[in-house]
């Protein structure tokens, strides 16, 4: 993650996160790092910020499992770049982390909820 | 780590191919994307790039999730680790044999005393077996040892409450016959109980074990054969179990065979026999009288202290009922394996310590290489630690590069002890048992590579640190090669002191005089079966033909015979009392029934007096002759011919009284480190005892061999000669187990000192070819070749004087504590711990005169500019 002046502190990614990040934000389409990287920004209201040290070792993980496969395309704007696609293992493995974040999320709010003593 | 993911990986470990072509396109295109879209936005460009970060540390970070991380890292330093050790042969190589050589000489060591020491008995739960000794407390003069009367093992049997069972054995000689294709051959061996072998858990491989009822007078004899002795004179035959051969004279079945390795009892008493195993085990029958060895097997359950209590007072009682044959006498029960190992632990650690102390020395060599090579390599390291590595990574580095010397020392090191034992087994003694059949294996191989890997830790951490922590570019360094040397030196003179001490006392006890001159005597032994010379007269008359017939034999001056001779094992003692003192002087001494011309084939000079008469040897004589030390004990200043002495008048029913007709020199019987306590050497029926015929001669001990063989063979065809031998062969035996260890340490201590003396040298010489420039400073202001020579040898001296002195107190520090409980340390020679000393400063003062030499030699000019 960059620096130390960068004002609103960003959130850390948690073990895991940022693989199903990166699986969600190819869901609809196929897209390249950067495209990738300012989707999870974007969606996540700039809460996480994608650091390119985590970011492309991560997508090398996601290859290796043959979740994601990658083509070079050239872009809208006529530039050549590599696209990330889901495949059907990783469509599969989105569903399967998308819920077990789900029942994570849900038991930490229950837990830390004020509460009910 | 999911399989898929692994199989990529592995994949693309060997085929190269990973998913990254273009990778580095790919975060150009990124970054293009990225400062596209912040255009407008107001930031500055460059500071788009210094959030995008690295794009070399990112693609770096992409490739290493393709890796196996620390294990392929590890790989990559020991690539560079055997890169580094190809590019400098030298030093590696000397780094290398000093780890050989070290871990080499622990594992060789180490080789013995698991053999020796560890490797559990071979038989079934050695810790349960137990070995009888009696001792006489009071009485000095009566025979102490492993052995145990026939009775009171029978009484020991009935009364313990501690003992599963109790087994009997003596050592045994027979002669097996000869026929058409063999001579005849006498064997060593031991009759038995028929409980031995199911005592030890062992039974024979083929045929079977002897059966109680076989085990009693007057059966006929039954043999079970060792494999060695079934192979080598049976030609393994599988039919040989139910066959009858001629022994000793009348017919042995052979009822089986033991398993090869197979051997009891462990520990010989003679020192010199045909073969160092036992070749066969038959039933005691009637060898019962007298004294056997006698081993038991505790109830499980029962510790040794319980059962030494319980056999304690077993022997008090049995001394209080059989005062007539158990006064004074203490049954003891000692572990087997104890008495197996007898004294050979203290000459292993012995051992073992040097080989140690040897070992540190490679290791303090090898420190100093590494540190001169971390110094070089400064620069090298500096420019990492700049670019960003970290130092753990440099420490791990420099530490894989000692772990790959390590262990290939540690596997050379096995390789060294590999070779070493194919030559060993001949030098081993036989009176340390076990230690012919040592050999290095797994274990031996695994505790090398674990030397070597200790010795890397050992000179590894400390020049690593050093290197990183960047400091001392050159005092701390200096330092620390100065506290090595120290070091290396005083390891070094200890060792070496421990050597020269070692050799100066095997020196001064072989060079011992045993008092008679062994150079020209042959000795054979000659062991008539009992079968067919029954009778003391028959023994006698078959001796009386022998010495007749070795006497004429061409070359022979003179011949005699004994029925102990010196060195054989073989010992009298007896309590010689002296009548007509007032105080009836009293003094325990060797008592020899010498037939022939003994005494004079020995070299006994005579002092006073005569020797024996030829017709003296008849039984009834009563003429004995003493040793000057014995006579000077009795009577003291006062003259012994004439006088009379008794042999064990204590004990014997009927005092024979003798009489002293003369007096010859000193001889020393048992052992060449000995005390003199004199001998009574008597010609009554002295033939009918004899067992060993000598003979003095100036032709070769071979020549004499085969004309003994003949001599006997004329007489009788059937009888075995046991053995023949030079004289000095058989002292030589004696001192074997002494021999292996200061050979041993005395090889170690002579590598010790090359090691050293070219550790020294090269870490001086470093020292001084770094210092050229400041030499050739000195010079070009005016320094004499003199003082610079004053000076590198001062520098280069101290650390050596300070590791002498260092060395040699730690030395005489540990061979006082060590002196009395390890054989062969009790006396030195000063002049070997000196000579030693003069050894290690002269070729460190060579060590420090070259290289100084070298470096004045040089034009200062030519030094300045070397930087």
């Amino acid at each position: 993650m960059s620096t130390v002046d960068n004002p609103p502190e960003h959130l850390e990614f948690l073990q895991g996160t940022l693989e199903v990040l990166i699986l969600r934000s190819l869901q609809i389409a196929p897209n390249h790092a950067f495209g990738i990287a300012k989707f999870i920004e974007q969606q996540s209201v700039s809460e996480f910020s994608v650091d390119n040290g985590t970011l492309y070792p991560g997508l090398q993980r996601l290859v290796q499992k043959g979740w994601i496969t990658s083509q070079w395309k050239t872009s809208p704007n006529a530039r050549r770049a590599k696209y990330y696609r889901l495949t059907a293992a990783g469509r599969k493995q989105l569903v399967t982390a998308t819920s077990r974040w789900k029942r994570f999320v849900e038991a930490m709010s229950r837990v830390l909820a004020p509460g009910v003593e | 780590m999911s399989l898929r993911e692994y199989w990529s990986k592995l994949l693309a470990l060997f085929t190269g191919r990973r998913e990254l072509d273009g990778l580095q396109e790919e975060i150009e295109t990124h970054l293009a994307m990225a400062m596209e879209d912040a255009e407008g936005t107001g930031i500055d460009p460059a500071e788009v790039r210094r959030r995008f970060g690295n794009r070399v540390a990112i693609g770096e970070a992409a490739c290493n999730s393709w890796t196996f991380g620390l294990l392929e890292s590890f790989a990559r330093d020991v690539y560079y680790a055997l890169r580094g050790m190809r590019r400098n042969p030298a030093p590696t190589c000397i780094a290398l044999l000093s780890v050989a050589l070290g871990v080499g000489a622990t594992a060789v060591v180490f080789t013995a005393v698991k053999a020796v020491l560890i490797a559990p008995l071979p038989y079934k739960h050695p810790e349960g077996l137990v070995q009888f000794r009696s001792e006489y407390p009071r009485y000095p003069e009566q025979p102490r040892g492993d052995w145990m009367s026939w009775d009171d093992a029978r009484e020991v049997s009935r009364r313990n409450r501690t003992l599963e069972a109790v087994a009997s054995y003596r050592n045994a000689f027979v002669d097996l016959a000869g026929d058409s294709d063999e001579p005849p051959e006498a064997l060593y061996g031991a009759r038995i109980t028929a409980n031995l072998f199911p005592l030890l858990g062992v039974a024979p491989v083929l045929g079977r074990n002897i059966r109680p009822e076989e085990d009693q007078p007057g059966r006929p004899d039954v043999f079970v054969l060792s494999h060695n002795l079934w192979v080598r004179r049976f030609h393994a035959d599988p039919d040989v179990v139910g066959k009858v051969f001629t022994v000793d004279g009348r017919g042995g079945t052979v009822i089986g065979v033991m398993a090869p390795g197979f051997n009891f009892p462990m520990r010989r008493t003679a020192v010199r026999t045909p073969s160092p195993h036992a070749d066969f085990w038959a039933p005691l029958g009637v060898a019962r009288e007298g004294g056997h060895s006698a081993v038991a097997r505790l109830k499980p359950g029962v510790t040794l202290r319980q059962a030494q209590q319980d056999i304690g007072s077993i022997s008090e009682s049995l001394a209080v009922e059989f005062p007539l044959t158990n006064k004074g006498l203490v049954l003891q029960l000692h572990s087997l394996n104890d008495r197996v190992a007898g004294n050979a632990g203290g000459s292993l650690f012995l051992l073992l310590g040097a080989s140690i102390l040897f070992m540190l020395i490679g290791c303090s060599n090898v420190a100093n290489l590494l540190l001169a090579r971390g110094h070089d390599r400064q620069k090298e390291i500096a420019l990492r630690l700049a670019l960003g590595a970290g130092p753990h990574r440099i420490v791990r580095q420099i530490l894989t590069e000692s772990c790959v010397l390590a262990v290939a020392g540690g596997l050379a090191g096995y390789i060294v002890s590999i070779g070493a034992w194919r030559i060993l087994p001949a030098l081993s003694p036989a009176a340390i048992p076990r230690l012919a059949s040592a050999r290095p294996d797994a274990e031996v191989l695994l505790f090398s590579v674990a030397m070597g890997v200790l010795n890397g830790i050992l000179f590894g951490v400390v020049p690593a640190l050093r290197t990183v922590r960047g400091r001392g570019i050159t005092g701390a360094h200096d330092r620390a090669r100065s506290a090595l040397v120290t070091a290396e030196v005083a390891l070094t003179v200890m060792l070496v002191m421990l050597g020269g001490h070692l050799l100066g006392s095997f020196s001064r006890l072989v060079s011992t005089r045993p008092g008679f001159d062994a150079g020209q005597v042959v000795a054979s032994v000659l062991l008539p079966s009992a079968t067919r010379y029954r009778t003391p007269e028959a023994r006698g008359a078959f001796f009386a033909k022998v010495l007749a017939s070795v006497r004429n034999l061409p070359g022979v001056e003179s011949a005699g015979t004994v029925d102990a001779l010196p060195f054989s094992g073989e010992n009298n003692g007896a309590l010689v009392t002296a009548a007509e003192t007032a105080n009836g002087t009293e003094a325990d001494a060797e008592v020899d029934s010498t037939g022939g011309q003994y005494l004079q084939t020995l070299g006994l000079r005579l002092l006073h007096g005569r020797y024996f008469q030829p017709e003296e040897m008849s039984p009834l004589n009563d003429s004995a002759v003493v040793s000057a030390r014995l006579a000077e004990r009795l009577w003291p200043g006062a003259s012994a011919l004439g006088r009379r002495i008794c042999l064990n008048c204590r004990t014997a029913e009927r005092p024979v009284w003798r009489r002293v007709v003369g007096v010859v020199s000193d001889a020393k019987h048992a052992a060449l480190n000995e005390r003199d306590k004199g001998a009574v050497y008597l010609a009554a029926g002295a033939l009918h005892r004899a067992a060993f015929v000598v003979v003095r001669t100036q032709r070769p001990a071979a020549d004499v061999e085969r004309a003994i063989r003949r001599a006997v063979a004329s007489i009788d065809p059937n009888q075995s000669v046991f053995l023949v031998a030079p004289l000095t062969s058989f002292i030589a035996d004696s001192v074997a187990d002494q021999r292996f260890v200061m050979i041993l340490v005395f090889a170690a201590a002579c590598l010790a000192l090359a090691l050293s003396a070219a550790g020294v040298y090269g870490v001086v010489a470093y020292a001084t070819s770094r210092r050229r420039p400041e030499i050739g400073i000195r010079v070009a202001i005016g320094a004499t070749p003199r003082q610079v020579h004053a000076l590198l040898f001062r520098q280069g001296f101290t650390p050596v004087v300070l590791g002498v002195a260092t060395g040699a107190l730690l030395a005489i520090g540990a061979l006082g504590g060590l002196r009395g409980s390890i054989p062969g340390l009790e006396q030195g020679v000063p002049s070997f711990a000196s000579i030693a000393i003069g050894i290690v400063l002269l070729s460190a003062a060579v060590a420090c005169w070259l290289p100084a030499r070298k470096a004045l030699q040089a034009d200062p000019i030519s030094a300045l500019r070397h930087e």
